[in-house]
Parts: C-alpha cells; structure tokens; sequence
C-alpha cells in the first residue's frame, strides 16, 4: 500500500512537472514536410540532416580557431546501457529528440538537456527472443509527429509537443519472422518510408511506406524479386534482403535512393540459392508516391561475403553537370552512379584490404575474379570481414572543402561455410550458412581509419590512423570541422582541410551513434551520442581481447564554447 | 526517507548499468532462478555425436557476432574454461538475458537447446586457451 501511495504521489510530482515543461516549450513548431527542405541552419531535422545526406552541419560559429574553448554544456543519460547508443539526433526549433536501446525515445531542451517528455516503449516480450535489438538508430520527425520502427515490428508517431501517441501501426509479425525495425526512417512529402531487418533470416524483407498523417501502409516493396531466374528452385522464399538504414532522397527528380541488404543464407555452400538474387545488395530507386521501381544498381550479383548495400548512405551530389548518386557498400568499394538512371559512372576501394575479388570494374562495376568462400567445412581467409569494409556508419560530405570524410576498416577473416536448412517454424531462425573469426591482414596488423576524400574519384586529401577500427558515424561543419568518435570513448574536432588534431575530450565509452551540430538562440551546440554497443563488436575481441571489457554506456554529450 | 530513496534508486540504477555489455556478459547463476531449467536432459550430454551436434547448431546461431568461435573472446563472455552449471546453461540459452542474449525458446526445439547445453558444457569444462 506505501508502495502504490508512493507511485502515486511520484506520479503526480511528474505530471506537474512534465505540464510546467510543456508550457515552456509551447513556442516548437510542428515539422511539416516543406520544413524539412527549407534547410535551416539551426535544425538538424532528419537522420542524415538533409535529404542528400551529407550530415553536413552550416553552423561556423565553432571553428577552428575556437574549438579549443568547448567545453560540456549539458549530458543526459538514456538509462539503457544494452548495445549502447547507436542513434543520432535530432534537434528542431531548439528540442532534441533521440531514441536509445529498448526504444526508448526523449524530447530534451536543446540549451539545457531538460527533460520535456519521454516515452518509454511497451515492447512485446518477443523482443527477448531476437538477433537485431535493443537498439535503435535514429527517428524521422515531420507533420507534428516524431516516428520510429520498433523492435517488435511497429511505426509509431508521437506527439512533437506531448510525446503522446498519434497513431501506432503494426506493419511486420515479429512474432512469425524474428524481423522487425531498428533503422530510422525517412519522411518524404506525407509518406514515412522505412525498411526491416531479414539480411541473416529465411524471409522477404520489404520497404514500406506509410501515411504520416494517420499510419496507414501507403505501400511496401519486396526486395526479393519474383523470378526464378535470379532465385533458383525455392530459394526465394528465404532470400532476406530488407532495407534496414536510411535512403536519401532527390525532390527534383523525385526519387527515393534506399539500399538493400545481403541475401540469405549470407554464405553459400554451393546451390544454395542460384541466381543474381535480385534485388539484394543493391541501391533502388523508388517512387516516394507509389513505392516503384524505377532503376536498381545490384552492387554485390549474387553476394557470396555478406557485403550488402543497405547500410551505407547514398550522397546526392552534381559534378560537372551530372547528377551523382555516392553510396558506400559494405564491402569497402564505393559507388559512383548516375542517379538519374543508375548507371556506374565511378567504383572506387576506401580499402586497401581486400581479396573477395581482385578488383571491380570502375567503368562496368563488374566484379572481377571473385573469390567466394564455397568449400563446406573448410576456412576461406577473406577480406573485408563481415564487419565491411565499413560498417552502417556514416561518413559526412562538406559542400564547402568538396570533402567526404568516411570511415575504413583494414580487417579480415577466416570463413568456414556450413550448409543449413532454413528454419521458419515456429519462427524464422538465423540463417547464416557458415561463421568467421576475424584475422589480421597479410604482413600486418588490422587498423582503422578516417579518411578525408573526394567522394567521386576517391582521391585521398589526409587520413588518421586507429588502432581499433572505428565505427562512428561523422560530422562535418561550415566552421572546417570535422568531429568524429572513437571505439575508446575519445570525441575529436578536427581540422577539415588538413585532418591536424584540434580538440578531444573523453566520454568514457565509445562511439558507436552519429554526432550532430544545431543552435539555439544564437549559440552553436555539437552533440555528440556515446555509448560503445554493436553487434559487430563481438568480433573484435578475437583480434583486440581488451575490446571485451570496454565499458558500455548510453549518453548524450552537448558541448558548447566558454 | 528521501534519501535511503535516493540511495536505493542509485543503487538500483548503477546495477542495471553494470549489468549491460555486449550479448551476453552475466555469469551468475542467480539470474537463471525462476526460469526453466529444463528438467533432465534427454540424452547424455557428454555424448560425442551430441556435443557435435550442438557444435553445429552453435556455428549457425551463436558465433556470428556473439559468441567467440569455438567459445572463445568476445563481446560476450569467453565459454571456453567458464565453468557454468548445466541448468543455468539451459536456462539462459531458452530464456536469453536482460544484456541482449536472445533467448531461443520460441525458435529452437527443446532437443536442440539441450544439444547447444551439450556443446557450451563441452567447452566449459575445457581448458581454457
């Protein structure tokens, strides 16, 4: 009875507090569709801040000369220290809105880190029972609403204002696939465009879209073509694919850019699914209305390695009169199309570590001499590992430097496929066809780096050197700043144009999420996710053993000058 | 009052951090009680053609990014020389665990769990490398 009296009475203490926020902040605006293309300065409105995502921030009141003087202007904690904080926020007319592990998602003062309101996610128990979670990268925000996938299957819109539910809707039975949602989506017009994890399950994985106004599944598209020419025998039915990070988006021309992932099972044995497995590992081009297809590139035919396209971003750039498509595959090699029709117009390697094939066609993008790990039973060394070339963290694209600063991984792998009979009942289980353990390179050791680049010749201007290859996403600034985390908890600013150390401070676990840029009230902030979790990181221990004990976390970190 | 409150809720709050890295990171037997221990085994659990059996279903559900191949280092813990007691094997393998471990009841008939306890016993009660 004490008990409940007390939850009462902290119940009421947070209510009263949550409406006094509330009227605080009754001066946030809804977020419309023509917001989001409006590009002020001041917001970071989407995942990638801007639809050709270049998470290029055009604040400069941080620069170089000043960069020295930041220092922490507020911190919060998500609570949730599982798989760390893998997200980036977002900031608009002054609020912060983030989404941690357990899907748990904030609205924050952007000047203070108060706290407007929460909202804690009611998940299915089944949760408990999947590869991909607890995780959550990012949300989308548009028509008064925040969005987000859920771990159970779910899009919810909440209340900008209030964090109340506008409407949920169920679009996957997690229950049935083991599939759900952990990318952020996208807002396009009055659609919200999101696609689900199935790379390592026997399913379809889709991309959907739905109404923003009222969650209604406006469309969803297969990602796994029907035609028993690219999927031989029943292959098919367990082929994967899904979308699982977020497209960018072209408004002249109309057309939503989204990657997919790889196949299932990820190796084959052999037989195990004949055909160029369409439409996999590859970057399509969607109608945002409709949700059709108008051009696909297939970047990995038939992808034997697990390098699938669906976590790297698509930068949507002109050069020299041609409308660019940049996407990074998870294989290392990075894609230059037109995005007018998908055409190859560039490949280029952010690696130098790689054997799956000897090269790729800069003109065809043919995979030339591939070297699939086919032997059952047998380890194959192969490079990238499965971690990628890069993994599903950005890189930023300054308009101003003409730079792309990404992120590389010089790793490898011993393969050791294994057949495997797909597994749907009662619930789709993995369906990887082999594993690996991660090995050193030939004559060295493995590293990481962050590379300053031309993003359509791949022309390297600077590059930094890490230990353990790091696999944050990155922010680049109008002030030449490039700022960027690594795997031990180190936030640095960089100089753009030369890559020389500028700033660094320690947050005490490691960098897993994506640093943004925003300002309120004429003052600039650089907020920076940290939070070590991933995945990946449980293959990092075979190489770096210490990588198992670095200490997890989930915290935004706001720093701002003196 | 308010501050044994305070104390309890600090407490409590840097407990559930301390529990959270990785997969799978909590060996303690404590957490396995209440769940299903799984009764008694099927079959024997040192059998070599059962142990490779769930050495097989170990490569197809466990080492992708979890678990180390062959028990060995990860993000989760190191299997290999670890030690564990069979029904908390069972349990956390059905149930999986508040760190990320799914559980794989829902997805895994009972003789396989039982064959995935088979194996991680194997490597638990071998030498560590």
């Amino acid at each position: 009875m004490r008990t409940r009296t007390s939850r009462y009475t902290t119940l009421t203490v947070v209510l009263l507090v949550a409406s006094a926020l509330l009227a605080c902040v009754a001066h946030a605006q809804p977020t419309g569709a023509s917001r989001l293309t409006s590009d002020d300065p001041n917001n970071w409105p989407m995942y990638h801040r801007t639809y050709d995502a270049f998470r290029y921030s055009p604040l400069a009141q941080i620069n170089k000369t000043n960069v020295k003087d930041l220092q922490v202007a507020w911190v919060h904690q998500s609570g949730v220290v599982v798989q760390g904080l893998e997200s980036t926020p977002l900031v608009i007319d002054g609020v912060m809105y983030y989404i941690a592990s357990n899907n748990r998602v904030f609205a924050l003062d952007g000047a203070t880190g108060k706290e407007i309101w929460h909202y804690y996610t009611k998940l299915d128990p089944v949760v408990t029972t999947l590869f991909f979670q607890p995780y959550n990268r990012g949300l989308a925000a548009g028509h008064g609403n925040v969005y987000f996938g859920t771990l159970d299957g779910r899009v919810i819109a909440l209340n900008m204002k209030t964090g109340k539910e506008t409407w949920v809707t169920t679009l996957l039975d997690t229950k049935k696939c083991s599939c759900n949602f952990t990318g952020a989506p996208l807002v396009v017009k009055d659609k919200v465009i999101l696609g689900q994890t199935a790379g390592e399950l026997p399913i379809q994985g889709k991309i959907f879209a739905v109404k923003a106004a009222t969650g209604e599944k406006a469309w969803e598209f297969n990602t796994i073509k029907n035609d028993p020419k690219s999927w031989g025998g029943e292959s098919g039915k367990f082929g994967g694919g899904g979308g699982w990070m977020t497209g960018s988006y072209d408004p002249a021309l109309n057309l939503v850019y989204w990657g997919t992932a790889n196949p299932a099972p990820d190796y084959d044995w052999g037989g195990a699914r004949p055909g160029d497995n369409l439409y996999t590992s590859s970057v399509l081009a969607l109608d945002p209305d409709t949700g059709q297809l108008k051009w696909y590139y297939q970047e990995i035919p038939h992808d034997d390695w697990d390098y699938d396209s669906g976590l790297g971003e698509s930068l949507v750039m002109d050069r020299d009169g041609k409308k660019l498509l940049v996407h990074q595959n998870k294989s290392g090699f990075v894609f230059v199309l037109d995005r007018t029709n998908g055409k190859v117009h560039n490949v280029w390697p952010m690696t130098h570590t790689y054997n799956f094939v000897k090269s790729i066609d800069p003109k065809t993008g043919e995979l030339i001499g591939r070297n699939p790990p086919r032997e059952v039973g047998k380890p194959t060394f192969i490079c990238p590992w499965i971690a990628g070339g890069r993994s599903w963290n950005s890189g930023s694209y300054s308009p101003k430097s003409k730079l792309w600063y990404n992120t590389a991984m010089e790793v490898c792998e011993e393969v050791t496929v294994e057949k495997q009979t797909p597994v749907t009942e009662p619930a789709a289980g993995l369906f990887f066809g082999g594993d690996q353990v991660a090995k050193h390179p030939p004559g060295g050791e493995a590293y990481g780096h962050l590379d300053a680049r031309d993003p359509v010749t791949g022309e390297r201007k600077w590059t930094i050197h890490f230990k353990y290859p790091p696999i944050g996403s990155v922010l680049s600034t109008a002030g030449d700043l490039v700022f960027h985390g690594d795997l031990e908890g180190v936030v640095r600013a960089y100089d753009g144009d030369s890559g020389a150390e500028l700033w660094h401070f320690r947050t005490g676990s490691g960098h897993r999420g994506g640093p943004i840029s925003y300002s309120v009230n004429g003052k600039q902030y650089i907020a920076v996710p940290s939070g070590l979790g991933s995945l990946v990181l449980g293959l990092y221990p075979a190489l770096w053993p210490e990588v198992e004990h670095f200490p997890a976390g989930s915290a935004i970190f706001v720093f701002t000058l003196k | 009052m308010r501050s044994s409150k305070l104390i309890g809720g600090l407490t409590a709050a840097m407990l559930l951090a301390g529990v959270g890295i990785g997969c799978l990171l909590d060996h303690s037997p404590g957490f396995a009680q209440g769940a299903n221990t799984g009764g008694a085994p099927p079959f024997d659990l040192t059998d070599s053609k059962v142990v490779g059996e769930g050495a097989q279903l170990f490569r197809q559900s466990c080492t992708a990014y979890c678990h180390g191949k062959d028990g060995g280092p990860s993000r989760a813990p190191k299997l290999r020389g670890s030690k564990l007691e069979r029904s908390y094997v069972y349990a956390r393998i059905s149930k999986g665990s508040p760190n990320g471990m799914p559980g794989f009841e829902a997805t895994m008939p009972r003789e396989n769990i039982w064959k995935l306890v088979a194996y991680v016993l194997s490597l638990s009660n071998a030498e560590d490398k």
